[in-house]
């Protein structure tokens, strides 16, 4: 296999400006241009069974199941690279926990002109229901999955915090399992990877930590939509590899402002649940009325104190896309500390100035919906068309809180294979940091996903996107 | 760590089904096995025995008809259909089992949906014996690697009571035009216990001319005959009480169903079977009603379905 292409225009991941591949790099190069067509395809085949096999899957809207797409060539992340960017993510998980708890207890931040009241208030993931709440340990986001990309210099930068219900990390794990069954040499290529089958373990510490009742060994359930959410593969997962029990809306009541599930010997308590469902879905009596997802009375049950559920209720307020340019403030608001990574170059377009010259600048600009996720609801300037930036522009006039407007990264490139080919394809990287009493874990590496579709920059797995095993190097 | 003590009923639900329909795919291919092998023998049983005691309302008569209905497609009775219930039962309890057995039962599915459709009727033993094996896979993953904790007999109960409920069908529907037992039917009744997977254990434990009336006590209410009506309802009340309900209401009627078998007089069955039989299915029905009250509790799962009570 030849894995050389034209690798200019963007930063590569594998290549350097002569075109020689990065030190941590050279063997697995060396490796795979041993490999031939029909071997790569055999390896293909290989991890498609496999992936059938075991079942991991997501489900597309109105789709059967399909396998998550696994790109056969790892990311290497260098262990100096990773110890920086751990630093980084953990001080932006920090910043962002105080903050949460900030808005709903002293609101010191607002007071101090650190973030805009109206901004705050009106943010999509502010839940008033929570105001005057603390959380064991004062965490809210106890599973935080921050999305990085790297810029033409190669550069982390942060693209969006998610607080709310992350999703992705049993992926990083089965992936790691199906690159060591389709490529058992390139783990004794003289490579030393870290392990990623740690985060269950670390994730259960977590959780265990946030009892509201400091008993030692707390009931923990995972709670999920039920099979017919897309993600359900993950917390089938999750709670296996954790060792709880996996739960639905319908198997837990409310009594007393204690949580139950129903058990084949009766009610059974509850103290921590790591739910798996949006906030609007968790509690029929306080927010959606509609939702049979949740649990009526659950949110009584929390703030009583009787069941600490994470992420808490209310996180969506710090990951809100017009509160991300404030992020950097925030930390050194905080922590008296420099940001170690660094934001995309944002336009809040609900400040008129800032709206005006974004206004102008659509075609080179990617603008997003703020309460959208998933890569939908969004511009990317340089690749609309006309039509497409008036109707946008449109748009952001009518309600420009709605908007931010970023420029546009040229997000780094890593090679793929596909069908007898080897070409470039942008990437970013969603690593996982788990928030308990005891501080952060961050899990090495994370989730590489990568637009499979040549020249797109959009990575969503519900938007034809795959992911690449994420390597972390020891020293 | 703690050990999980305490089961969601949902879920044991989910587990009783996911035993239940594996069972079913089980012995649905005794069925087809026996009456291929029989069929072209005198008296052999008409193709639309098989129907009815899968409980499928089909007019056709013809082998065709049976293993396009039950094999190939893909209707609420057929193979296909009871292995793809097993595997949602088994998705929604996917964290309850071990990774051999979710991909035993995930395995069988997509070959079977991939060779089913395929399949050459003219020599589907192929197809069967691939079943055969799945089968016996699922299962032996399931004993080798299996936690023994409610779970674990949660599934056996769902799995003994399908078979009784199977074994009674089959004997009450095999069993018609049969209520002479003599010489000239003897060849029946032995074809009866093929049927029941029993020659073999018929011919250990029995010595001398088989009468019919052995064979019907055999088959009813041997106490070492794994298939045997008395054998499974014995062995689902020992799974009841294994998963902590042997003070249910369940659990005592599956006591008093064994002891009416045990306590049968092979006479009486030849005399009036479709009474006895009809009987001991309405009790298992109970018994599910029970279970499903007392235990499972809230409204029944999406996962399950009842064979139609048109016997």
């Amino acid at each position: 296999m030849n894995l050389a292409y034209d690798h200019k225009a963007f930063y590569d991941e594998v290549f350097d400006e002569t075109g020689q591949p990065r030190p941590h790099y050279r063997a697995l190069v060396r490796r795979f241009t041993d490999l031939s067509e029909e071997d790569m395809n055999e390896r293909g085949r290989l991890r498609d069974e496999s992936f059938a096999t075991l079942g991991i899957t997501f489900t597309l809207a109105n789709d059967l199941e399909r396998p998550f797409p696994l790109d056969l060539i790892p990311r290497i992340i260098p262990a100096r690279e990773w110890a920086r960017l751990e630093r980084g993510l953990v001080q932006r998980v920090r910043a962002l926990n105080a903050f949460v708890d900030d808005v709903y207890n002293e609101r010191h931040a607002l007071h101090d002109g650190i973030v805009p009241w109206s901004l705050v208030l009106s943010a999509k993931g502010y839940r008033r229901p929570m105001a005057g709440y603390s959380p064991p340990s004062g965490v809210w986001a106890h599973v935080a999955g921050i999305d990085l990309v790297r810029d033409e210099n190669g550069e982390y930068c942060v693209l969006e915090d998610n607080l709310r219900v992350p999703s992705g990390v049993s992926y990083v794990l089965e992936n790691r399992g199906a690159m060591s069954r389709v490529f058992p040499r390139l783990f004794s290529d003289g490579y030393r990877v870290r392990s990623v089958d740690t985060y269950p373990t670390a994730l259960r510490r977590a959780l265990a930590s946030i009892s509201p009742r400091g008993i030692t060994d707390p009931t923990v359930v995972v709670l999920t939509p039920g099979i017919f959410n897309s993600a359900y593969f993950e917390h089938a997962f999750l709670a296996r590899q954790m060792g709880v029990e996996l739960v639905e809306g319908r198997d837990l009541v409310v009594l007393d402002h204690s949580l139950f599930m129903h058990t084949t010997h009766g009610l059974q308590r509850v103290d921590v649940i790591y739910r798996r469902i949006d906030d609007e879905f968790v509690d029929s009596v306080v927010f959606r009325h509609d939702s049979m997802l949740g649990v009526p009375g659950l949110l009584s049950a929390v703030r009583a104190g009787n069941v600490t559920m994470a992420n808490a209720i209310g996180t969506g307020v710090a990951d809100d896309k017009a509160i991300y340019p404030f992020v950097p403030a925030l930390i050194r608001y905080y922590l008296g500390e420099q940001p170690i990574l660094k934001n995309v170059t944002t336009y809040l377009l609900e400040n008129q100035e800032e709206r005006d010259t974004a206004l102008k600048r659509m075609d080179q600009l990617v603008v997003k919906a703020v309460g959208e996720a998933g890569g939908y609801g969004m511009l990317i300037g340089p690749r609309a068309t006309e039509k497409e930036i008036v109707d946008f522009r449109k748009r952001v006039q009518q309600d420009p809180r709605n908007y931010i407007a970023q420029e546009v990264v040229k997000l780094s490139r890593a090679p793929v294979y596909n069908e007898g080919r080897v070409y470039p394809a942008h990437v970013d990287l969603r690593p996982f940091v788990v928030t308990g009493a005891h501080g952060s874990f961050v899990l090495s590496g994370g989730l590489t996903r990568v637009a499979l579709v040549e020249g797109s920059l959009v990575v969503n797995s519900s938007q034809g996107g795959g992911s690449k095993d994420t390597w972390v190097l020891e020293k | 760590m703690a050990v999980i003590l305490l089961m969601l009923a949902r879920i044991a639900e989910n587990i009783y089904w996911l035993g239940r329909y594996i069972e079913r795919v089980d012995d649905t291919l005794r069925l087809l096995e026996v009456q291929e092998e029989t069929a072209s023998e005198a008296d052999a049983r008409p193709w639309s025995d098989v129907f009815q005691v899968s409980g499928v309302d089909h007019q056709g008569k013809r082998r065709g008809d049976v293993i396009e209905v039950l094999v190939r497609g893909d209707g609420s009775h057929s193979l296909r259909t009871c292995v793809r219930m097993a595997r949602e039962n088994a998705r929604v309890v996917r964290d309850r089992l071990t990774l051999e057995v979710w991909t035993a039962i995930n395995g069988f599915y997509l070959g079977l949906e991939r060779r089913a459709p395929r399949a050459d009727l003219g020599t589907p033993d192929i197809l069967y014996d691939w079943i055969r094996e799945r089968c016996d896979l699922i299962w032996g993953t399931i004993d080798n690697t299996l936690v023994r904790d409610e779970g674990w007999a949660w599934l056996s109960v769902g799995r003994q009571i399908e078979r009784t409920n199977m074994a009674a069908r089959t004997l009450l529907v095999m069993m018609g035009g049969l209520i002479e037992p003599d010489e000239r039917t003897m060849h029946n009744w032995l074809t009866l216990l093929r049927f029941v997977s029993g020659s073999h254990a018929f011919r250990r434990v029995s010595s001398g001319t088989p009468r019919a009336t052995d064979i019907i006590a055999f088959v009813m209410r041997s106490p070492v005959f794994p298939r045997s009506l008395a054998y499974s309802v014995k062995e689902a009340h020992a799974a009841l009480k294994a998963a902590g309900h042997q003070e249910t209401r369940a659990a005592r009627r599956l006591m008093r169903l064994h002891a009416e078998l045990d306590f049968l007089n092979p006479s009486q069955v030849t005399a009036r079977p479709d009474t006895l039989l009809k009987q001991l299915l309405r009790g298992l029905d109970a018994v599910h009603s029970d279970l499903q009250e007392e235990i499972f509790g809230l409204e029944p799962v999406l996962m399950s379905r009842e064979y139609n009570s048109a016997l």
